[in-house]
């Protein structure tokens, strides 16, 4: 498998206009290999630095130091700013911040514009695009008038149009309900299956992160674990000392053996964490 | 109670009106206009209703809602006539009572205002019901293409137009969202003194305004990470092509534009 995105002695702090630093160290030394095709979670709380890591990948924020190689392309070189951007999609948490145009296919037609290709070709994409996340017939719609989840779709649309290799989601369900949490995931594994579109999916939702093939746990700026979701949520103290919970299934294992029944924690999702408890009874 | 607005709103459809070139729909609106305030008898005006009538049936949008966008502006109707009828004292008089006096020729203009008026929101109304906002702006960024030579910023000022339609009713759903979170905190809209009025709409606007350049810098990353960059190296999906509807109906605009011209030179 080739190497998607490299991060290599990654430092950054946030600056002025004048390059007077305004924070602490956002990320410290950072270095991180993410491969073609593979689906990665990061996970860390509020200020972790995850959103930071983000905008650091597709060349919105350049790093103070180290560097970032995407495809091979370093970041901070501005004459490849939109070749590296157009490897790299971004999504965002909110959805109608991302939106720019006042009709749906309008809007799936904006990246596509900006690549200078022909209105043919981005007829093709967007109807493509619209119908692999599963919103063509909303194709003439307002934004206004569809629900967050719908909207959010609109938005990977708008990405996918471009025809990247990776793309990157900052928190795309924060601002949904249930609902419409479910169908983006879902639209998100879809892509990642059907189109080996390689995903970074950063979250707080433990669920999400359980179903990645590889978890990334940041904390104050530092990559503290690194490893399959099974390895990362079977260590729920390591978790909960940086503030963040385990998923559900995997927590009941914990308190089982907290409590002196001792099951072996390796459940990271409900059919598994079932067939450890009957195991218990036969 | 924002939601209503229909001002600006796009309804898809398929006919001859939908599909005629947005930058040929944009001079067919300006010269209806100068059409229907052009001369000063009915022979003249009668040219753009007639012309304003039959675009709206050739559009299949139900009359209902121009009707709905007319009723907010009654009020200024009302005022114009009742202007024109005080101050025009010219004609046969009708009634008379001291300094009031009802004259043929004020009630006449008065007819023909409001008239001029109602066909005016509707044509324009028609344009926008009947035009996608990005065509919209895509074909006056085209017509005002010349500018360009004079350093004018067209590309920007039509993205500009863009997004601020876009934009028009999420920051309508917001404004009613603030709304609503100050009256639970005890906020008072219902004074109907003036002054009240305009000091309840400060904890509503600061609100909005940090909101709304919370969202600015937000789509502006969101765009940047689109590849946007201007109008450099830029393609549009929907191309513009005037095809033969496009030319027969301009000139079908301009005969009924000279034809409204002569007669209102004529009479």
């Amino acid at each position: 498998m080739s190497v998607q995105l490299i991060a290599e002695n990654l430092c950054f702090y946030y600056t002025d206009e004048d390059g007077n630093r305004l924070s602490g160290d956002v990320l410290k030394n950072i270095s991180l290999k993410i491969e073609k095709g593979s689906f990665v979670a990061i996970l860390g709380h509020n200020g972790s630095g995850k959103s930071t890591l983000a905008r650091l990948f597709n060349g919105i924020l350049v790093p103070i130091s180290g560097k970032v190689l995407v495809n091979g392309i370093d970041t901070s070189d501005d004459d490849n700013i939109y070749e590296v951007r157009r490897h790299v999609g971004m999504v965002f948490q909110n959805p109608d911040n991302q939106i720019v145009a006042a009709i749906v296919e309008d809007d799936v037609a904006f990246g596509p514009e900006n690549l200078g290709i022909s209105p043919k070709e981005i007829r093709v994409r967007v109807d493509n695009a619209l119908r692999a996340v599963d919103m063509y017939d909303y194709r003439l719609h307002a934004p206004s008038q569809l629900s967050g989840g719908q909207k959010q779709k609109v938005a990977i649309a708008g990405i996918i149009a471009m025809r990247p290799d990776c793309i990157i989601l900052d928190e795309p369900t924060a601002m949904l309900d249930p609902k419409g949490r479910n169908d983006v995931i879902n639209t998100i594994h879809m892509l990642h299956r059907e189109y080996g579109l390689t995903v970074v999916l950063i979250t707080h939702y433990m669920d999400e992160a359980a179903e990645a093939e590889r978890v990334i746990v940041m904390d104050n700026g530092e990559i503290i674990m690194d490893d399959t979701p099974e390895k990362v949520f079977t260590k729920p103290e390591v978790l909960q000392a940086v503030g963040l919970d385990v998923p559900q299934s995997t927590e009941l294992l914990w308190k089982l053996n907290m409590s002196g029944i001792p099951v072996p924690i390796n459940a990271i999702n409900e059919e598994d964490c079932v067939d450890t408890v009957i195991n218990l009874f036969t | 109670m924002l939601k209503d607005i229909t001002i600006g709103q796009y309804f898809p459809g398929d006919n001859l009106i939908h599909r005629l070139d947005p930058r040929f729909k944009i001079v067919m609106t300006l010269l209806y206009i100068i059409m229907l305030f052009m001369g000063d008898e009915l022979y003249s005006l009668s040219f753009g209703i007639v012309y304003c009538i039959a675009a709206l049936v050739l559009s299949k949008i139900p009359v209902k809602l121009f009707g709905k966008s007319i009723k907010p502006l009654l009020p200024i109707l009302i005022m114009t006539a009742i202007l024109d009828i005080i101050f025009i004292r010219e004609g046969t008089v009708y009634f008379q009572a001291g300094f009031f006096k009802l004259t043929e020729d004020g009630v006449f203009t008065a007819v023909k205002m409001i008239v001029r008026i109602i066909f005016l929101i509707i044509g324009s109304m028609l344009l926008t019901y009947t035009t996608s906002p990005i065509q919209l702006t895509d074909a006056i960024e085209r017509l005002l293409s010349p500018l360009k030579r004079l350093h004018f910023p067209v590309h920007s000022f039509a993205m500009m137009m863009t997004i601020a339609l876009r934009f028009i009713p999420t920051l309508m759903i917001e404004t009613d969202k603030i709304i609503a979170a100050q009256k639970a905190r005890g906020a008072g809209f219902d004074s109907s003194k003036l002054r009240d009025k305009a000091k309840a709409l400060v904890p509503v606007l600061i609100p909005l305004f940090v909101s709304a350049f919370r969202r600015a810098e937000e789509l502006a990353t969101a765009m940047e990470c689109r590849c946007y960059r201007g109008d450099i190296g830029r393609t549009k999906m929907k191309s513009m092509n005037a095809g033969i509807c496009d030319i027969v109906s301009l000139t079908i605009t301009f005969i009924m534009f000279f034809a409204a011209a002569t007669v209102a030179v004529l009479f």
